[in-house]
């Protein structure tokens, strides 16, 4: 039902139709950000990021073939406006000196409600994944994010990254081999105890 | 049971990602009721995914959307390619043109096309790329061929001749356009053509400018690197276009290299003389 309100607004604003690029904006905007959020150093740039992706799609939108789907096609602008941004960045840490310490440039991600015990192990995982995240490299939390946060298959992120699928196979599994990692080093119980014991069965 | 683990564990992913064939998930699923440290693999990937950040929860910063509709609608409609250049790009290969042709000659013998070095100069510092998809506009003002231009090698640069003329023609009509700045581009809403530009425009490798010059306008940025006689700057081309600006409102046109072949992709190293 969505999909074809999506596809005709695309094919609107492709004319230059802009309040049809508006709900196009309005529709992917949290999705568009929770992608750069974590991929920017802080909300500013991960705001500018995110505008630079939404402009880049409405600039390039008549030569936007639609071999993909239209937001494989925008989480791929947001990405590279990400590694644009985080180039910059480098460049300009590494003339000035010492770089910012992770923790200090904290990135800002929304804090699930509290509530009910379960409701509240459930958050702080969620908080330990955000942590676990940052302290991936760009290329993997990129992978994860988009195949947790936004449910794209291989292929798709391939499309979106612009890697062959063999990579996005091996960034996805050392990620998440990380990512586990840091949770259960964090103290994190994922799964029951018992059922990590390795080589106990016969 | 552990015999298998090395084969299986290179499919877990794709077991739960549902990358594989509805065969291969009955075989996996198979080992894993039998291997626990597979097992807790899954079961770990799993619960991550249950507990993952939500898109949906993005907080949304206030005026995000408006902003970007304030873009969209600043840039006009789209045109052709695919990589986006503000029409304020067009400033650097304009000015240098005209600082070259200025510099080396009377305005009017400019315009009567008497001489060789424009041409040159336009060769040089335009890229032919960029002014090719600059100039495809339909809406682009008429080039008149006012005067006889020198016939180069390359079509393109006659045009952009003639696109140069015309937009000096529009400005100075009866007199000298003054040495400097007066980089018509700044003034003129228009350049080309009546709506700004995409185009997939290089950067110049270089750009060199006296401390004068600069003035403040470099002060946002931090040097790559200082030496006794210069500090050096590398911009991107966003970087580059503000700061271009910024020159352009303070009248100077500093001079520029156009893109080398080993020049990094887009980055422009500006130099700043002491």
């Amino acid at each position: 039902m969505m999909e074809k309100q999506e596809q005709q607004w695309v094919d609107a604003a492709r004319q230059g139709d802009q309040f049809a690029f508006e709900q196009l904006v309005r529709l992917y905007e949290k999705r568009v950000l929770a992608l750069t959020t974590r991929m920017c150093k802080n909300p500013a740039d991960a705001e500018e990021a995110a505008q630079e992706a939404f402009l880049s799609a409405w600039q390039g939108l008549p030569f936007f073939r639609g071999e993909s789907s239209f937001s494989t096609w925008l989480y791929r602008l947001a990405s590279n406006a990400c590694v644009d941004l985080l180039r910059q960045e480098g460049r300009r840490q590494s003339a000035a000196g010492p770089s910012l310490n992770d923790e200090e440039a904290r990135v800002d991600v929304p804090d699930p409600a509290p509530s009910p015990q379960e409701q509240a192990e459930r958050s702080e995982l969620r908080e330990q994944i955000e942590a676990g995240l940052q302290a991936l490299t760009p290329d993997h939390r990129q992978v994860l994010i988009l195949r947790e946060m936004h449910q794209l298959s291989y292929d798709e992120i391939s499309k979106v990254l612009d890697v062959d699928v063999g990579t996005v196979k091996s960034r996805i599994n050392r990620g998440r081999k990380q990512l586990r990692n840091f949770l259960l080093t964090s103290g994190n119980f994922l799964s029951p105890p018992a059922s990590k014991e390795a080589g106990k069965e016969g | 049971m552990m015999t298998n683990c090395k084969e299986f564990t290179a499919l877990l992913d794709l077991y739960v990602d549902g990358e594989l064939s509805p065969e291969e998930m009955l075989r996996v699923q198979a080992h894993l009721d039998a291997c626990s440290a597979c097992r807790a693999y899954v079961d770990d990937a799993l619960a991550i995914r249950a507990s993952f950040p939500e898109a949906e929860e993005t907080e949304v910063p206030d005026g995000f959307t408006e902003a970007v509709m304030a873009a969209v609608r600043q840039s006009g409609a789209p045109v052709k390619p695919v990589r986006r250049t503000p029409w304020k790009k067009m400033l650097l290969p304009l000015a240098a043109c005209f600082a070259v042709a200025v510099l080396a000659l009377p305005l009017r013998d400019i315009l009567s096309g008497g001489a060789k070095k424009e041409s040159a100069a336009s060769l040089a510092v335009m890229d032919t790329a960029e002014t090719e998809s600059a100039l495809e506009e339909p809406a682009a003002a008429p080039a008149p061929a006012a005067a006889a231009a020198p016939q180069p090698s390359q079509a393109v640069s006659e045009e952009d001749l003639q696109s140069c003329k015309a937009t000096v023609e529009s400005e100075a009509p009866d007199s000298q356009a003054p040495a400097e700045g007066d980089a018509p581009a700044a003034g003129s809403p228009q350049l080309f053509c009546a709506e700004p530009q995409s185009d997939t425009g290089a950067a110049p490798s270089r750009l060199v400018l006296t401390a004068e010059e600069a003035g403040e306008a470099l002060d946002s940025f931090t040097p790559l690197e200082e030496t006794e006689t210069e500090l050096r700057y590398e911009l991107t081309a966003e970087e580059l276009d503000t700061l271009l600006a910024a020159l352009a409102q303070a009248g100077v046109t500093p001079a520029a290299e156009p893109q080398s072949a080993e020049a990094e992709g887009g980055t422009t190293l500006v130099i700043v003389t002491k």
